[in-house]
């Protein structure tokens, strides 16, 4: 249960990301992250730290889009190669071969990009009834 | 529109992991990480290693539980500097509340060995570095030989992996082949050292030594 702490730094990203103009002050809508298969993240649980985290903010509303990067298995003996996502067993043997397996990569964790209202919409949102 | 952002979720903590480290170095301190499951032994095993290490090498303890400090009393007991940290809840320390509880303990007179006791969990404290320069993680023969498989990303970090409770080899299902295994799926170069803590201890000096000769930054940043 670390999400609490992993949704606090991607809206402290997002944030940052906005402030630095590109995003001038328009809504953020969707936030984009990748994370590894061995970071341990669980959608769920992030979905309910960021709703509450990014309330008031501009991000205020924004999708949490989790976009999960595999790790890969990979036989020593023979290079064959499996992917390897949350919740898999990490087999010993290679399934080609028998030979010993070894787990690579999946330790991922960033925010890949954000995407923000158009400037029209951004205007009509303000101006509108709350 | 869509906007580029490429930055690390945990980027925060990384930097100030990076300023605590340069603490530590300028106070002549090294940091061991100790990470397991909860009754793994983590306290039994820095109490051990605090007995055995040379002269001019001070032991220093922070302690991380959700609460209380049974263990800071146990390693205080020992004559041991020790400082607590109670996260009401958090499954993990971060580099911030490391910071606080070493800037909270005296200053080391010639060279320290700063043990931090993560809190007891296999998943969480592998995603936050505290900068520390050695990563150990424990398992205990009666928690099964699966675990590497299991929680493949803390032993994946490991700089070094202790198999504590060896005395209860033939007592319960453990199959020591099995373990290694499974640790070289997923870690093929910490080293496995064998350990009892309690009663007649065992492998101590050996972890001891591997710590003094690899007291450097973690290769694994």
């Amino acid at each position: 249960m670390h999400e609490a702490a992993i949704a606090k730094g991607i809206l402290d990203a997002v944030l940052a990301a906005a402030a630095s103009g590109a995003a001038g002050e328009r809504r953020i809508t969707r936030v984009n992250v990748a994370a590894g298969a061995l970071a341990g993240i669980v959608g769920e649980s992030l979905d309910v730290f960021w709703c509450e985290l990014c309330r008031g903010t501009v991000a205020d509303g924004a999708v949490l889009s989790l976009k999960v990067l595999p790790a890969m298995l990979v036989c020593r003996r023979c290079g064959d190669r499996r992917e390897h996502r949350p919740g898999m067993t990490v087999e010993l043997e290679c399934a080609s071969c028998g030979g010993p397996n070894r787990l690579e990569g999946g330790r991922e964790l960033y925010v890949e990009s954000m995407e923000v209202e158009d400037a029209d919409s951004g205007q009509k949102s303000r101006s509108g009834p709350q | 529109m869509l906007i580029p952002v490429r930055k690390a979720v945990l980027a925060h903590n990384d930097a100030e992991a990076a300023e605590n480290a340069k603490l530590f170095e300028g106070c002549r301190v090294r940091v061991v990480n100790v990470m397991a499951s909860p009754g793994a032994g983590k306290t039994s095993l820095i109490l051990a290693l605090a007995k055995c290490l040379p002269a001019g090498l001070q032991p220093l303890v922070i302690e991380g539980d959700v609460a209380s400090s049974i263990d800071t009393e146990k390693v205080a007991a020992a004559g041991i500097t020790v400082c607590q940290i109670n996260t009401d809840g958090d499954c993990h320390l971060d580099a911030g509340s490391v910071r606080r509880a070493f800037e909270s303990l005296p200053a080391v007179q010639e060279h320290g060995l700063l043990f931090i006791e993560n809190i007891g969990n296999l998943i969480c404290p592998a995603e936050f570095d505290l900068g520390e320069d050695i990563r150990l993680v424990i398992a205990s023969v009666p928690e099964g030989d699966d675990k590497p498989r299991k929680y493949p990303a803390i032993f994946a970090l490991a700089d070094a992996i202790v198999l504590n409770k060896t005395d209860l080899v033939g007592h319960v299902e453990f199959d020591r082949t099995r373990f290694e295994a499974g640790v070289r799926a997923v870690n093929d170069r910490a080293p496995i050292f064998d350990v009892t803590c309690r009663g007649a201890v065992t492998g101590i000096e050996a972890l001891v030594d591997w710590l003094m000769a690899n007291r450097e930054k973690s290769q694994t940043q």
